[in-house]
């Protein structure tokens, strides 16, 4: 049986594209491999001090021990409780108030200058006005979080309802759309892809936010690890707490990357 | 050229932007099933008075009516087809003609036209994956979505090849035959209103400077009738 070549063209690329997918996969992940290798040949050969760079193989002992004692598994999640509660909080307040001043202009007149005026206070210098008023427990640690959440997306959300096309409007009009249509069909779809910048930036701020949260007058979480940690010279543990930080980033950064992707598709086009 | 029960009415309208006259004592008829094309040069105020047919604008002066209702809000026995196509990217092609509306009958509504304007399996693609030319016959077939009376087209083959323009002349002309659809087109190309229409406005320094029956829109097929009949739309436009 002979193929005709437009037959063995599509039997060829058919593997042809699965490597290529699965070398788009593993690309991302050379660099970081590159870097652990030659952190554990460095470590071993001696260039290093462990007190200095401990090896990555002691990093990942240290987290199956801290693991199996329980004391990781409970402060993972004291700060994952924290995280998405202030994100939760910051989001939820952040997008409603958008909403309002981007859809209202008595709202955006009443309220957009005062909340533009106050995003550019650095909310990490609020730390003691946060402690004096909530104490050092969770509220005040929650409070941060959701301050730091509320600009990004407050601002996305807020441009992305402000920037939809006029003459997207206007269609909708002509074409009898309701309010509720309009929002539902053309307002909200058209600043979607903004509004998901904001929230992949405002998980960026809450991370960094609870990592300083947590450094200061706290008794649990990562950022209680890897400040005890610091007051023993434990460099193995802070290693662990900052790689920690870095997956928990990568893992929320790769659930919006999906969120995206599904919320988005039409931007490739295809088929729905 | 004044009909006793015309679709359209437009008397002593103008229209005025601050200081700025965009339309000046523009008064004339429209009959139901008529295809007009309104011509003229850039800035002249064609677009302004199909937006104040379909009630998008008001006019400063006089009063535009349909079957003796006074136009004062959205026209709502009119669909607009713009310049561009404004479908709306997150929608497949056939939810741009249901607005997400999946109720069986507005499904089979859509599949329909979209059959019409030959796009049936272009229904769940999204409109980055259309040309030019099928976007604008998905906005066509967007437009027969609610059965309008008047059909408002404003330049909307403007951005399209010479080709594509011709393809969609003609389908645009079935579907005004076909439907009895009442149709004003707005065009800077003379060739296409002595092609499709059957009466001709020349809008001229803000005014209606010339109208003109035109027998020549259908069949169509005699190209040194409609290049004279362009030729003296053209010397209308420009004397």
């Amino acid at each position: 049986m002979q193929l005709s070549t437009t037959q063995l063209k599509h039997q060829t690329a058919l593997p042809s594209r699965r490597r290529h997918h699965i070398s788009r996969q593993l690309i991302p992940w050379l660099v970081p491999l590159m870097l652990l290798i030659v952190w554990q040949i460095t470590a071993q050969a001696g260039v290093l001090s462990a007190s200095v760079l401990p090896a990555p193989t002691t990093v990942l002992q240290d987290g199956i021990a801290l693991t199996q004692s329980g004391e990781l598994p409970r402060n993972l999640a004291v700060s994952l409780f924290r995280a998405t509660t202030g994100f939760a909080i910051g989001a939820i307040v952040g997008f409603v108030l958008a909403l309002l001043t981007g859809l209202s202009t008595t709202w955006r007149l009443a309220l957009d200058s005062s909340v533009q005026m106050v995003r550019n206070i650095p909310h990490l210098s609020l730390i003691p006005l946060v402690i004096i008023w909530f104490g050092i427990g969770e509220p005040a640690k929650i409070t941060l979080v959701a301050i730091g959440v509320f600009f990004p997306v407050y601002i996305n959300t807020f441009h992305g309802l402000a920037s939809v096309d006029p003459e997207l409007l206007e269609m909708g009009h002509v074409y009898g759309l309701t309010r509720w249509q309009q929002f539902r069909q053309i307002i909200f779809p058209s600043a979607l892809p903004t509004i998901l910048v904001g929230i992949r930036y405002a998980l960026g701020v809450m991370w960094t936010t609870l990592i300083v949260a947590e450094t200061v007058s706290t008794s649990s979480g990562i950022g209680y690890m890897s400040t005890n940690a610091q007051d023993f010279l434990d460099m193995k543990t802070i290693l662990l707490c900052i790689i920690i930080y870095a997956l928990l980033g990568k893992l929320s950064d790769t659930m919006v990357k999906a969120l995206e992707r599904q919320l988005l598709s039409w931007q490739k086009g295809n088929v729905a | 050229m004044t009909q006793n029960n015309p679709l359209l009415r437009l008397e002593h309208v103008s229209k005025e932007y601050g200081n700025q006259t965009v339309l000046n004592d523009v008064s004339t008829t429209i009959a139901s099933g008529d295809f007009v094309a309104m011509v003229g040069m850039s800035g002249g105020g064609k677009s302004t008075l199909l937006r104040l047919i379909a009630g998008l604008e008001s006019p400063t002066n006089g009063q535009v009516s349909q079957q003796d209702r006074i136009i004062t809000e959205l026209n709502t026995d009119s669909r607009t087809m713009f310049q561009d196509d404004r479908l709306l990217p997150w929608m497949t092609v056939r939810d741009n003609l249901t607005f997400g509306n999946h109720t069986p009958q507005s499904i089979e509504h859509a599949n329909d036209l979209l059959a019409r304007v030959d796009l049936s399996s272009f229904a769940e693609s999204y409109p980055t994956d259309l040309s030019g030319g099928q976007k604008q016959r998905v906005a066509l077939a967007r437009a027969l979505m609610s059965h309008p009376k008047l059909l408002l087209l404003d330049e909307p083959l403007g951005a399209l090849d010479a080709f594509t323009r011709r393809k969609m002349q003609d389908l645009i002309l079935d579907i005004w035959r076909q439907e009895h659809l009442t149709v004003i087109l707005v065009t800077h190309d003379v060739t296409e209103a002595a092609r499709m229409a059957n009466k001709v406005f020349v809008i001229k320094n803000h005014r209606l400077a010339w109208q003109e029956h035109n027998a020549l829109n259908y069949p169509r097929n005699n190209s040194q009738a409609v290049a004279a009949v362009a030729d003296d739309i053209l010397s209308q436009v420009i004397a």
